[in-house]
């Protein structure tokens, strides 16, 4: 057996994937081989030190995000079947508001990367590029935003460009979600001073107490 | 009795769509160390997690009935990367990657175990600088424990080209570990131990 043949199988019999008669044939040439048995012990210490590499735990608000998701498509079985496949949510998230709110600003078709801009402009901070991608997809699947590949002449660097406009349903979600904002709003005008009061009087009556 | 994947699949796409919510408590932690290590980032990972279930909804139907949910559920999920990578405009910034590995305050480390634990962060940073398709044959088999076999059944390719895929991998990896290990000598792990030491 070639050396080279053997370095090739290396990977595979640290995943314990080789098999016979390649095993033995595999073992037989580590016997007799020192560079061979070097480059071996090597790479599986790199193996079994990729394991110390701790598992990445997820938050524990997946679940509850999962049940909103779950419960938005409920919903949306349960109406009438209508002809958008997926039901609208029921109230749109902060970053898809602020990202519906940015397109009604610009022109009625534009790319993703004017609507990331404006959006970094409206909200003063540097969203995060995969949420923004990822909610800008989620808005065009949920009906909300629709979008097209553009003509050859307005490609960027030879390329087509996928264009995004607002859709009916869109700006219907939008205004909805304002106006239940608004409401919010003005409980909070009416109730906010009394909740002050209470607070700085429970802060005061803590601090004598200490 | 409990229910397979496979079955509970067959019951999301007949309309009980609740019972995607066992699969979720099933799934969901494997997916997210996926794509953490894959992509390097918990806010990206957190995202495409739920995008992969929505998916599932979405696209039931074209679960087939002898097929393995396992591997339909990780194509599903690649798709996500795939989608997530296009979707990057052409002058944007790397992945960032969610701080430095550093231990958080454990309690005072032993000087080898720490020697150890730097080791690993840098290991982790290797991997991140791996080509993400590199990094991926390493993430499915090392971590999601994936035989060859499997992968090629997710990539849609042939267990050879997997094993190549592997074997390339596993060896530019420690070209690149080897590299950062050499730009930066274990200064680190002296100024801890000196620090250990004044305290």
């Amino acid at each position: 057996m070639q050396c080279e043949e053997v370095r090739e199988q290396i990977a595979e019999h640290v995943n314990g994937e080789l098999r016979e008669p390649a095993l033995s044939q595999f073992e037989q040439h580590l016997r007799v081989c020192d560079g061979c048995r070097a480059e071996a012990a090597d790479l599986k210490m790199l193996w079994t030190d990729l394991g110390s590499i701790p598992a990445a735990e997820p938050g524990p608000g997946a679940r509850a995000r999962f049940d909103m998701m779950l419960g938005a498509y409920k919903q949306g079985l349960e109406q009438p079947r209508s002809e958008k496949p997926m039901p609208e949510p029921e109230t749109l998230g902060p970053l898809e508001q602020k990202i519906l709110t940015a397109m009604l600003t610009l022109e009625s078709e534009t790319g993703a990367v004017v609507i990331y801009d404006k959006l970094c402009d409206l909200t003063g901070k540097r969203v995060n590029l995969a949420s923004f991608f990822t909610t800008l997809d989620r808005l065009e699947e949920t009906g909300l935003l629709a979008a097209r590949q553009s003509e050859p002449e307005n490609s960027l660097r030879g390329r087509p460009k996928r264009l995004y406009r607002m859709e009916a349903a869109g700006l219907r979600a939008l205004e909805e979600s304002l106006e239940s904002a608004k409401r919010l709003s003005e409980i909070f005008e009416e109730n906010s001073g009394s909740a002050r009061r209470w607070i700085t009087n429970f802060a005061r009556k803590g601090l004598q107490g200490s | 009795m409990t229910q397979t994947d496979e079955m509970l699949m067959l019951q999301v796409r007949g309309g009980d769509v609740d019972k995607l919510g066992i699969l979720f408590d099933r799934h969901h932690r494997t997916l997210f160390d996926f794509f953490a290590r894959t992509m390097g980032s918990r806010t990206v990972a957190e995202d495409l997690v739920q995008d992969v279930f929505f998916r599932i909804l979405k696209y039931s139907e074209t679960f087939r009935d002898a097929e393995s949910f396992k591997a339909w559920m990780f194509r599903i999920a690649r798709n996500g990367l795939a989608r997530y990578y296009e979707g990057q405009p052409p002058e944007s910034a790397p992945i960032e990657e969610d701080g430095e590995a550093a231990p958080e305050s454990r309690g005072p480390i032993p000087g080898a175990a720490l020697e150890h634990e730097q080791q690993t962060a840098l290991l982790e940073r290797a991997m991140l600088k791996l080509d993400p398709g590199k990094r991926e044959v390493l993430v499915l088999s090392r971590y999601q424990e994936m035989s060859y076999d499997e992968i090629a059944n997710v990539w849609g390719c042939g267990t050879g080209a997997v094993k190549v895929g592997a074997h390339r991998a596993l060896k530019e990896l420690r070209e690149i570990f080897l590299k950062l290990s050499n730009e930066k000598p274990s200064c680190n792990v002296k100024k801890f131990e000196n620090k250990l030491q004044s305290m």
